[in-house]
């Protein structure tokens, strides 16, 4: 008895906690200014975006506390250069505080629930669209829409770009309550790209197992059958392809499911633009690729396959941190799916970028992710947060190009020269010798909301020479195969009552289809299992086309007036 | 040992006893109160309670900071239950909260995965309970039993170790020797056998997580076992070998008996628990190929509430578990008092 109520106490415990911590709590007792007092009193001015926010007087009597999860290898926020140099340029002062990435989920819920000491806003927030709906319903999130002539450079974006605004308007009230974080390098669309070891192909060339292919044809961009793969594959299977003895070679290797280097490349050669949530725009229309019949053809075919060992079935089970650590050393992988070559093998000329193969019926098309480039929800501001216009003032001079590109990439002086070049762009600074790129970038740069578009490529910040190579990568073997017409599902707005349908349907249909794929494609599937899988799918106790109603509804009013 | 224990329990009860004391006296206050309030003190002073009160009131203040700590830290926590009747967000007044009956409930129960859940809890459960309850009994017996003392220790340390192994250490060794290029698969395929996937077949799911563990706690569940089964008098086994009894049959019928009150309070206090298996291995094992047995009660919570951000109907699922725990609990425990006497309450 006593340990049931235990067990049900402790789960109660967490409340508990939550609402003594209420009790706790310090309260504000900072004085709130109108507008008017403000510019009066501490210099307070919105028009002029690189001019002093507050005068000394504000910057002294005025402060903000931001709350914000980091990168385990960045410095604290109130010791970053760039940082600094804000408080600097605008006189706005403000406290961070930092908390691990770990750790922030669970931190989220008690920040929210500490009614009475709650910070003034959240950086890198992570809110979901429902999140937020549900919580500007309460009132507790300031309608930031309400404030957009104290932020002219976020006001003007969202005139630039309807699409934008579109993406983070909450459709209940039409207001926006999240500030979204940009950065456009067109590099998310297309998450995978096919590589292919280039020796052992030369040698399957040489050993005659591949037909219709010469030596030649082994260069970036090589097009391959399925047919010809497959013969590749095998060869790269039954031979001793690395020399070192052992049959280790993994012919076909990808991460199943991942966000990138995913399967979903491979029914391309089905002609299906498939994605991880299987949700893609075609012609307007918001359609499931798991319901059409060229998925079952497609799943029959990959298994084919995954059975005689041409994919190695590790795929279905590695984690990404293994797939990576795999390709070290002796080469093991003969092709395999990826973001890009260099962080997955230790030699990655030789490997050549494939084009999408071409299927049986001659299809030859690509994975259209819906990894938006938008991110929605990257900060939210609290109701009731004192002088709040200075606050959304500082926000919005992160949309400044420069301030953007500094907020991603690293401060001017550790990631950039303080000289800019003839054409007034940032020109990287040269790596001191013990630090990576990477490591050099999360030490310094917070991330987080900023606006990265064909502007400030073109004027203010050249792209990451990785960026570069994988953008002409895609140019050349991934974008010219996505059909017109097809087009990723954008981040979309739903009301509460679409909302309580997703909630109701959506963890169960991702299960459902979960479930059943990763069967199909390790053991094979009928085509009585499809009809049933289909019938059940669209069925009301798994409601996909309940799901699919709402997205079409939302995307249409997302397009309405685009 | 038994007769040490007996007294424990006596030891134990009397605070029950001081507790019903305590409703007895109030009711003799009460009717006193009636008759005349100048004598209410010299009466109280005369029951059975205020006698006992006064002789042992020490060792009942001892017994405060465990009162308060469980009242503040069990009992009052209960009310936040009242969020599974809300859609409930944090930062929400749980008492003045967004009412929606028993709609979180309903929804439970008519979801498509509620049969699943409920047949992937109780499966996991059951088979844990029936390997991993006689399993400790058996080894602390056999411990008992060998007669190079020495070696009985170093196993008995030995089989302990596992026990302090983190979960995600031990899941992470898991898929070192079950991975599909690990030691186990090395070994298949080195003698002519075919690679198994055991994190992508559902089949292989319950058969790892049981036996892990049970490999993980078989030596820290017997310690309880050990300790009854050294207060067995020696007189007993000596008479059972001059009756000609093999060590087998010594075992059989004078260890056990002497170990099986415990047994009958462990058993009630296993079947109470039934139902609450944590959520954290499951989570650390689940792969999609397995979901379809790996998905209980626990992970579901865990994805609609922290997730989801469902808090509402997360308690509501968790507190429909904790019921049927609570059932169980009371069923084992009215069988257990009607066949060997022995009951928690």
């Amino acid at each position: 008895m006593k340990k049931t109520i235990a067990a049900i106490a402790l789960g109660c415990a967490a409340m508990f906690a939550l609402t003594s911590l209420t009790a706790c709590g310090g309260g504000d007792d900072r004085e709130s200014n109108s507008v008017d007092a403000l510019v009066e009193n501490y210099g307070y001015q919105w028009e002029d975006t690189s001019a002093h926010i507050l005068n000394e007087k504000g910057a002294q009597e005025i402060s903000f506390r931001i709350y914000s999860s980091k990168n385990a290898s960045a410095k604290d926020y109130n010791d970053m250069d760039i940082m600094q140099t804000l408080y600097e340029d605008t006189n706005v002062f403000v406290e961070w505080e930092n908390v691990s990435e770990s750790i922030y989920a669970e931190q989220k819920n008690l920040i929210f629930s500490n009614t009475n000491n709650r910070p003034d806003a959240i950086y890198h927030a992570g809110m979901s669209a429902s999140e937020i709906i549900r919580y500007a319903s309460r009132k507790v999130l300031l309608p930031i829409s309400d404030y957009l002539e104290y932020m002219p450079n976020f006001s003007r974006i969202l005139e630039e770009r309807p699409d934008i605004r579109k993406q983070i308007t909450n459709v209940e009230d039409g207001k926006i309550y999240s500030l979204p974080r940009v950065e456009e390098m067109g590099l998310l669309q297309n998450p995978n790209l096919l590589f292919l070891n280039k020796n052992w192909t030369l040698e399957a060339i040489e050993a005659g197992a591949v037909s219709g292919l010469t030596a030649e044809d082994v260069k970036d961009g090589i097009r391959l059958t399925a047919a010809q793969m497959e013969s590749l594959l095998t060869y790269f299977l039954n031979n001793d392809m690395n020399g070192n003895g052992q049959n280790d070679e993994r012919p076909m290797t990808f991460v199943y499911n991942n966000w990138q280097g995913n399967q979903c490349d491979l029914y391309g050669m089905f002609g299906l633009n498939d994605n991880t949530d299987h949700r893609v725009i075609v012609d307007g229309k918001v359609t499931y690729t798991v319901l059409d019949d060229r998925f079952k053809e497609a799943t029959q075919f990959i298994n084919g396959w995954v059975e005689k060992g041409l994919i190695d079935e590790v795929s279905f089970e590695q984690t990404q941190d293994n797939f990576l650590a795999n390709g070290k050393g002796t080469e093991l992988y003969g092709a395999f799916y990826w973001w890009e070559s260099e962080t997955v093998v230790s030699d990655p000329e030789n490997y050549v970028v494939c084009q999408p193969l071409v299927g049986p019926n001659g299809d030859q098309t690509i994975c259209v992710s819906n990894n938006p480039e938008v991110g929605t929800g990257e900060v939210v501001v609290f109701a009731g947060t004192p002088n709040v216009e200075v606050l959304l003032t500082y926000f919005d001079r992160y949309y400044d190009p420069m301030i953007s590109a500094q907020i991603n990439y690293g401060p001017i002086g550790i990631v950039y020269e303080e000289e800019l070049d003839e054409n007034g762009m940032l020109v990287q600074k040269e790596l001191p010798e013990d630090k990576t790129a990477d490591e050099l970038r999360l030490e310094n740069a917070p991330l987080g909301i900023c606006y990265l578009s064909d502007y400030a490529w073109e004027n203010v910040v050249h792209m990451e020479p990785r960026a570069r190579l994988r953008l002409e990568r895609l140019e050349a073997y991934a974008t010219p195969y996505v059909p017109a017409g097809v087009q990723p599902v954008p981040n979309l707005q739903f009301t509460q009552e679409e909302l309580n349908t997703l909630t109701l349907y959506e963890t169960n249909i991702v299960n459902y289809i979960n479930q059943h794929l990763i069967t199909w494609l390790r053991n094979g599937l009928t085509d009585a299992d499809w009809e049933a899988f289909k019938t059940e799918l669209l069925s009301t106790r798994v409601g996909l086309n309940e799901v699919r109603k709402v997205y079409q509804a939302a995307y249409d009013r997302y397009v309405a007036e685009n | 040992m038994a007769k040490r224990l007996s007294r424990d329990a006596e030891a134990a009860d009397l605070p029950a006893e001081e507790i019903s004391g305590t409703g007895a006296a109030a009711e003799a206050v009460a009717e006193v109160g009636q008759d005349a309030k100048d004598g209410l003190w010299t009466k109280f002073k005369k029951t059975d309670f205020a006698r006992n009160f006064k002789r042992n009131w020490t060792y009942l203040l001892f017994l405060i900071p465990a009162v308060v700590v469980t009242f503040i830290f069990a009992y009052i926590p209960i009310y936040g239950l009242l969020i599974a009747f809300q859609d409930y967000m944090p930062g929400d007044s749980i008492l003045h909260g967004y009412w929606i009956g028993f709609q979180n409930f309903e929804e439970f129960f008519g979801n498509y995965v509620f049969w699943n859940l409920m047949g992937n809890t109780f499966l996991l459960c059951i088979l844990g309970f029936i390997i991993g309850f006689p399993l400790p009994i058996i080894v602390a017996l056999m411990l008992n039993s060998t007669k190079n003392k020495k070696l009985s220790k170093v196993l008995q340390t030995l089989f302990n170790g596992p026990h302090f192994i983190s979960l995600v250490v031990l899941v992470g060794m898991l898929y070192l020797f079950f991975g599909r290029y690990g030691l186990v698969n090395n070994i298949i395929e080195s003698v002519g056998g075919e690679r198994y996937s055991f994190f992508l077949e559902s089949g292989a799911f319950r058969p790892m997580y049981i036996l892990s563990s049970n490999w993980q706690d078989f030596g820290w569940s017997s310690i309880v076992y050990l300790a009854a089964l050294s207060g067995v008098d020696t007189a007993q086994h000596e008479a059972a070998t001059i009756d000609g009894a093999s060590r087998f049959q010594r075992v059989l019928h004078v260890d056990f008996p002497a170990i099986a009150p415990i047994v009958s309070v462990m058993l009630i206090m296993s079947i109470g628990g039934l139902m609450g298996v944590g959520y954290e291995k499951v989570l650390l094992m689940q792969t999609d190929g397995n979901l379809e047995t790996s998905e209980i009660i626990a992970t579901y919570v865990y994805k609609q509430g922290i997730k989801n951000l469902r808090q509402g109907y997360a308690t509501a699922v968790g507190l429909f578990n904790s019921v049927i725990n609570l059932v169980l609990l009371v069923i084992a425990n009215t069988c257990s008092r009607k066949f060997s006497e022995n009951s928690l309450f």
